[in-house]
């Protein structure tokens, strides 16, 4: 089976860990599809969604702070000391592939016609970022396009979901499912529940979110590689789906989740 | 985007905001709130005193009457109903315009002013506002016409208004005092009117001031408020998903492009070259109102960054003529209300804030 990888960024430490995880598991890897982050629409969608200071402190965290020196968040540096722990050295995406001998391709969209040439043979796409991804890709690899969900499908659909499960009360999990043309609404292979400490804050549990993804992917990819699998399709009326949290319900939602005071 | 959006820091723009209010009555020896405030030298500056707001200014005062009881608002609110009484028409109309321009009976600005005297009514338990709002409702149904729409009082010659839907909630608000079952009959009616108007994506045909134009966000706001308000006291389930329908459609809105625009046509195509700030505060009241019945947290996550996404605009800064006022666009030569300061943005921000302080209450963790 051959296997592909989104990247959604060449810093990501998420799609380093994962690759890293795969090969650990002897895992072939036939290509990694990196997006290039400096693309005019796409920062321009990341400024009108998180609004010019947010864009810029994710910008900082995810980005700036592998070049300097700067205050990064809990949520990064729990992912940075997992993948310390394992030996691993914080490189670009890029770098990690050219040691590893993994061939990789820089597109400016998951979508162009140069991304879909570079993954007709696809049976299986590991998604690890890169936007909205279209029918015309959809529709190239035999098996699909495997997603790691920080949330319970179909419950809950979209953005932050991590924080949308803590604030309504609904136990956390990660979802791997297989995307298809709607937001989060493909078939279901397996929902795993999460127990996170309840005296960490939401970047904490974030960060342990990060490393969570790489194993959960992990395992789905080799769940589905053995054949031992199955497809739930979703009955999106039992969710919603969900945007960008404002901060002030990020804070209740991390009160709540602390106190776990939910309204029944 | 701030996690103390609702904290001690706003608490001083609300206060800014009910000072600038006063200052806006005081300017008229108590006589009515001034339409607007244009930042020049005279002969601008205040205009008169602009009854169809005042009306509905009155709610705002007494809400706020007890957390800032050194502002005496009760007596301000008492004032401007007195006020109101004393300038209705022998028919029970209110003229339209600002108090002195030559103007004729609105239909719409009657029924907003009908939300301050039964609002005093309640407050004070005297008759006369009762009264003033009675022959208010009477003209209005008088002049229903046959396909329960209004045509004569409009602000252009002929063209009825979606949003005077708000007029329809205006009357059946007035009717929980007055219970006349004929008033509800007809404002059913009328409601169909309205409801006919509504086309496959939820917009409202002629939501806007003028035919064939985009509508400000903040008539499509009173659109879907009267629509709101009116499911709420009809108990109408079907309106009620009409409204829930169009406010999933602003949410989206609001998410996907990162801010509303200023104006949309009836297929929800925006003119994002301005922000119509008080149509943000009125949809932020939308929102939150979704949200305590609904329960979908959803509407209150957008009733704040609509709400916030205004913030930046408050003037904090200035003399008493404009310190706590806020535009009718920004930048505040947009499209709505050109380099002018009304008053009603300052009345729904103030209307916004206190729903999302109910909110936010709603939603903080309860001791266990």
């Amino acid at each position: 089976m051959k296997l592909f990888i989104t990247c959604g960024y060449n810093n990501s430490l998420e799609t380093v860990g994962l690759i890293q995880s795969l090969v650990d598991k002897k895992i072939p890897i036939y290509g990694v599809l990196i997006t290039k982050a400096f693309n005019i629409a796409r920062i321009r969608m990341y400024v009108r969604q998180l609004k010019p200071s947010g864009f810029y402190r994710k910008f900082k965290d995810k980005i700036v702070s592998r070049y300097l020196s700067v205050k990064r968040s809990e949520e990064s540096l729990i992912l940075e000391t997992y993948l310390k722990e394992r030996g691993m050295k914080l490189i670009p995406v890029s770098s990690y592939c050219k040691q590893n001998d993994i061939p990789y391709r820089f597109v400016t969209s998951l979508n162009s016609y140069p991304s879909r040439e570079y993954i007709k043979e696809s049976d299986l796409v590991v998604y690890s970022g890169g936007g909205l991804i279209r029918k015309e890709f959809l529709k190239i690899p035999s098996v699909g396009v495997l997603n790691c969900h920080s949330g319970p499908l179909p419950a809950i659909r979209g953005m932050n979901v991590l924080e949308w499960s803590l604030l309504l009360g609904i136990p956390p999990a990660n979802t791997l499912h297989l995307i298809d043309e709607g937001v989060d609404t493909g078939d279901i292979i397996e929902m795993i529940p999460k127990k996170y400490p309840l005296d960490e804050g939401i970047s904490h549990l974030r960060g342990k979110n990060h490393i969570d993804f790489i194993e959960d992917m992990t395992y789905g990819v080799e769940k589905i590689l053995a054949g031992d699998y199955n497809r739930t399709p979703q009955n999106i009326k039992e969710g919603k789906q969900y945007y960008i949290m404002h901060p002030m319900l990020r804070s209740i939602a991390e009160s709540r989740y602390r106190t776990r005071s939910y309204v029944e | 985007m701030s996690v103390d959006i609702l904290g001690e820091m706003y608490e001083r723009r609300v206060e800014s905001a009910l000072k600038w209010l006063k200052v806006s009555i005081d300017v008229n020896k108590g006589n009515g709130s001034s339409a607007y405030y244009i930042n020049c030298r005279l002969p601008l500056g205040w205009t008169k005193a602009y009854p169809e707001t005042t009306g509905y200014l009155i709610e705002t005062l007494y809400d706020y009457a007890l957390s800032f009881p050194e502002m005496n608002l009760s007596d301000y609110a008492a004032k401007q109903a007195d006020w109101l009484v004393n300038i209705q028409l022998s028919s029970g109309a209110y003229m339209g315009g600002k108090v002195g321009s030559a103007s004729k009976p609105s239909i719409f600005n009657t029924g907003q002013i009908i939300f301050g005297l039964i609002r005093a009514y309640l407050e004070t338990q005297s008759t006369k506002y009762l009264i003033s709002a009675e022959n208010s409702c009477s003209w209005l149904l008088r002049n229903l016409e046959k396909d329960n729409s209004w045509l004569i009082g409009s602000y252009i010659e002929g063209y009825c208004p979606s949003y005077y839907t708000r007029v329809i909630w205006a009357i059946l608000y007035a009717n929980t005092v007055i219970k006349s079952k004929e008033l509800e009959v007809a404002m059913r009616k009328a409601l169909q009117y309205y409801f006919g108007k509504v086309n496959d994506v939820y917009g409202v045909q002629d939501w806007s001031f003028k035919k064939d134009e985009k509508a400000f966000t903040h008539t499509i706001a009173y659109t879907i408020r009267g629509f709101y308000e009116s499911s709420v006291l009809l108990e109408d389930d079907d309106l009620k998903v009409l409204v829930i329908n169009m406010a999933d459609k602003i949410v989206r809105l609001r998410e996907v492009k990162g801010s509303l625009a200023g104006r949309y046509d009836e297929r929800w195509n925006g003119d994002y070259s301005f922000l119509c700030l008080t149509g943000n505060c009125q949809l932020s009241i939308i929102l939150s109102k979704l949200f305590l019945e609904t329960q979908d947290v959803r509407y209150f996550n957008a009733s704040l960054k609509l709400f916030e996404d205004i913030l930046p605009y408050q003037k904090m800064r200035g003399s008493n003529n404009i310190r706590g006022s806020i535009a009718g666009s920004s930048p505040v030569y947009g499209s709505y209300m050109f380099m002018r300061y009304p008053n009603w943005p300052a009345k729904f921000f103030l209307d916004a804030y206190l729903l999302l302080k109910t909110s936010k209450e709603k939603l903080m963790p309860q001791k266990v």
